[in-house]
């Protein structure tokens, strides 16, 4: 096995790569503090809800929420000795997520590594779950999801989505529905863990006062040489179609909430592309919507958007821009940003607010570095086959010019959808 | 890691935390004051309008535009509490000059931005812009308004207000928005004098500055200050429960928000704190305590089910459930207060729940924020040690000292946020 290292001086960083022999990618990024963190994950998340392996004739389509229900009972073991409580004995604090295109199982610890990554690993590599316990664990979920439901802000995203996307998963819900979870069987998930947690499909991310032998240590240890699987995913097309132009919803809220989101399906000739193309697109959104930029200034003053907030989100599946804020005239915010966006389309984007914008951008690039915390960002950057190293140079690559065919291409009125949060009406006493 | 505390003024107080450790330097200025219902409002305002405009940089985008030129470095506030103390922080975080694109030094220009902000606000006849001063007084009654959008975090600080209605503890960071309305640009311009010249000052810098620096930029921002008496921002504590008070209050919504509020009568100023944040951790932080073993993992009620203690002597479980399980879901949070009190803990628990801690304590020194607010608030109970030294004290907890702290500690009060199916 053979570790390479890449180095970015400029932000005084590198890290270590391994292909370990078990087929398992491995990534550290040496840093000298107290915490060290690691996350061990799979390609898989909600998306993936329609798949089959290489050579198998049918697809299999399962149960909305299942690789978020498989990331819970991924905390079970057969001597019944809970995940948590093996933890607990060398003081780590360990945690799992669920997202659209990942699972992950990570902990943070401050003493006892080893010992620690020898639970990560094993664990994750052992599922044990019987239809008992997966019963048990519908009451947990289905808790959790009834949570997320009371947040206006997630309705008025889940909303969005649902107008936006028609096919594609993008839209799916990580968790599912309290309905689907009902579907969810012992079998099901044993059929997903089989496929999806192949450690071909994985790869474990580790940052802190560590030594890639140390880690290698513990992968030889624990993770057996077992036959690569090749996974083919179905994913829904999607074109530049919308659903529905405008979507509402209530809530006991006090101001009404709004979201523009804009749907952007353009395919990128690689994977350089694709990330250069993120990057622009965040780069015209500190300029146009950051702080400093006279438009968010403008509307704060006036007091006609509070809140303000813009994005863009890209995942495997999907990628889309949002814009956001409270506002006690939706109608007049909505056209405050339609009659912008024309506006810069017409006469480009401000060249010093761009370049301002750029070092903001680099600036909070190279704060993503400073803790631990930077084993999560490089995974999840990973995840999109990006290299997180090399995204303070691509950043310096980007042209005004780019970033205005950008705009002119992407912000087309008749595409936009407005998803709206209202206050509900008070009852009377 | 080198940190040293230093009075520069009369109660104004510099502790510099020396670590090349992060990319960005920071700087925090705490001004404490206690917290009352008189001048909440005014104290969670005032440093809302200082960042609207300066003397040299009038109006927000001057100042904004200065930011973004160094990088997008930030000057903002928050406010908080710490027992009954009202804190509130002015901080700027900036890259440091060595990873600037082109090497360039930004850190006098930011230094010097943060002194216009504090001493050199925009006036009008002697008083804040009256412009800035109704245009954040509009935003801050939103922010009041809008607490209710977090449907967890509003049920909580509901069921505080509720238990603490006639202590200084019940009061809001923020105010109430009837005291926002009478605020003047007169009458705040008064009381940011005043908070200069009364409040307790502890500027907090984490990073890497020349040799003197940070202390060069205290004496600049206060020298002009003439300091009077810091008025007491102490804590009561409240040791005992006469009845128990039962809240149920309605939205329209998809989980019951259940919150219990329990007097543990051990303040943030008693050694016995430290058996506390042990207590608490058997009980109901973190995944090996027994809430979430049982409430969760056993009887599948929720999602999350968890404890926190507060130096004011109070703790507080809150969870998210089904209406008809709110029965249920006490009645086995306070059974497994009661293992406690019965000594039903094992060594395990004691071991896992001291573990955690340690983790926790000595994670503090990996983020400037855990640092800052680890010795800001201790210090404002009188506690300096640093995580290590506390890290000693919680090891050395027994059982039998979880057993008599459990024991005094009572439950005051019982809030149930649902929906409209869970009306009685």
């Amino acid at each position: 096995m053979n570790t390479t290292v890449k180095e970015n001086a400029r932000v005084g960083e590198k890290y270590y790569y391994t292909k370990h022999r078990s087929g398992l990618d491995i990534y550290l990024i040496p840093k000298k503090m107290s915490s060290a963190y690691a996350l061990f994950c799979t390609r898989y998340g909600a998306v993936d809800n329609c798949f089959k392996l290489e050579g198998d004739a049918e697809f299999t389509r399962v149960p909305d929420g299942i690789a978020h229900y498989l990331e819970h009972k991924m905390f079970e073991n057969e001597d019944g000795i809970d995940t948590f409580a093996r933890f607990a004995k060398y003081g780590a604090s360990a945690n799992a997520f669920t997202s659209m295109d990942v699972t992950a199982y990570l902990f943070k610890c401050t003493e006892n590594f080893s010992e620690n990554l020898e639970i990560l690993l094993d664990y994750v590599t052992h599922p044990y779950f019987t239809p008992e316990t997966v019963e048990k664990e519908q009451g947990i979920i289905a808790q959790e999801i009834r949570g997320r439901e009371d947040w206006p802000e997630i309705a008025q995203y889940r909303n969005l989505l649902n107008a936006l996307y028609k096919d594609s998963q993008t839209k799916l819900n990580v968790a599912g529905t309290v309905e689907s979870i009902r579907e969810i069987t012992a079998e099901t998930l044993y059929k997903c863990y089989e496929v999806f947690y192949n450690l071909s499909n994985m790869f474990l991310c580790v940052s802190g006062d560590v030594t890639m032998e140390e880690v290698l240590a513990v992968a030889d240890k624990m993770l057996p040489v077992k036959e690569e699987k090749k996974i083919v995913r179905h994913y829904n097309e999607e074109g530049k179609d919308i659903v529905k132009k405008y979507v509402e919803d209530a809530f006991e809220v006090a101001k009404p909430m709004f979201l523009v989101g804009i749907k952007d399906v353009a395919k990128c000739e690689s994977k350089r592309e694709e990330t250069k193309r993120g990057l622009a697109m965040q780069l015209i959104t500190e300029t146009l919507f950051g702080y400093s930029s006279e438009f968010a200034v403008e509307v704060y003053e006036s007091g006609l958007i509070d809140e303000l907030d813009a994005g863009y989100h890209r995942g495997n599946t999907g990628a889309h821009f949002t814009f956001g804020g409270e506002s006690d005239d939706i109608d007049a915010a909505y056209k405050k940003f339609v009659d912008y966006m024309e506006e810069v389309k017409a006469n480009g984007l401000d060249e010093e607010a761009f370049e301002r914008a750029r070092r903001m951008r680099y600036a909070s690039y190279v704060r993503s570095f400073e803790t631990t915390d930077i084993a999560e960002t490089f995974a999840m950057s990973l995840i999109k086959n990006i290299d997180w190293f090399d995204i303070g140079a691509l950043m310096a690559e980007i042209t005004v010019e780019d970033a205005n065919a950008l705009v002119r291409e992407l912000f087309e009125e008749e595409y936009y959808v407005l998803s709206v949060i209202n206050p509900l009406a008070k009852e009377e006493e | 890691m080198q940190i040293s505390r230093k009075e520069i003024f009369d109660g104004i107080a510099l502790t510099a935390v020396k670590t090349d450790k992060f990319k960005f330097n920071r700087i925090f200025i705490d001004f404490i004051v206690p917290l009352t219902h008189e001048h909440a409002a005014e104290n969670a305002l005032f440093a809302d309008v200082l960042t609207r405009g300066t003397e040299k940089y009038p109006g927000l985008l001057a100042v904004q535009k200065k930011l973004s030129s160094l990088y997008g470095a930030d000057i903002d506030s928050y406010v908080g509490t710490s027992g009954e103390a009202h804190i509130i922080t002015i901080y700027a975080k900036l890259i440091k000059d060595k990873y600037t694109l082109g090497g360039e030094s930004i850190t006098a220009a930011l230094n010097e931005l943060l002194a216009e902000v504090i001493t050199k606000p925009q006036t009008e006849n002697g008083v804040f812009l009256s412009e800035y001063v109704e245009s954040e007084k509009e935003k801050l009654i939103n922010d009041i308004a809008a607490q209710i959008n977090d449907k967890d975090s509003f049920a909580l600080h509901r069921a505080i207000e509720l238990m603490c209605a006639n202590e200084a503890w019940g009061v809001s960071e923020f105010g109430k928005a009837e005291d926002v309305e009478k605020i003047t640009p007169a009458s705040l311009f008064e009381h940011y004098k005043y908070l200069l010249s009364h409040a307790q000052i502890e500027v907090f810098t984490v990073g890497e500055f020349p040799e003197g620096a940070e202390e060069a930029l205290v004496r600049e921002l206060f020298a002009d200050t003439a300091r009077g008496e810091v008025p007491d921002y102490s804590t009561k504590i409240i040791k005992t429960v006469e009845k128990v008070k039962t809240i149920r209050e309605h939205q329209e919504l998809k989980q019951g928000k259940l919150v219990l509020g329990f007097r543990t009568g051990i303040g943030g100023y008693e050694e016995d704190y430290d058996v506390l944040r042990v207590l608490n951790c058997v009980f109901g932080s973190g995944t090996q305590s027994k809430l979430f073993l049982n409430v969760r993992e056993k009887l599948s009620l929720c999602y999350h089910c968890s404890s926190r203690i507060y130096t004011k002597g109070v703790m507080m479980v809150t969870s998210g459930i089904e209406v008809k399980n709110y029965e249920k879901a006490k009645n086995e949070i306070l059974f497994q207060l009661d293992e406690i009190r019965n000594g039903n803990i094992s060594e395990t628990e004691i071991s896992s729940a001291k573990k955690r801690l340690r983790n926790a304590m000595l994670s503090v020194s990996d983020s400037p924020e855990a640092l800052h607010s680890w010795y800001a608030n201790n210090r404002i109970f009188g506690i300096t040690d640093t995580p290590e030294e506390i890290i000693a004290k919680t090891e050395a907890v027994t059982k039998e000292q979880l057993v008599a702290a459990a024991q005094k500690i009572a439950l005051d009060t019982e809030y149930f946020l649902c929906g409209t199916e869970g009306k009685v």
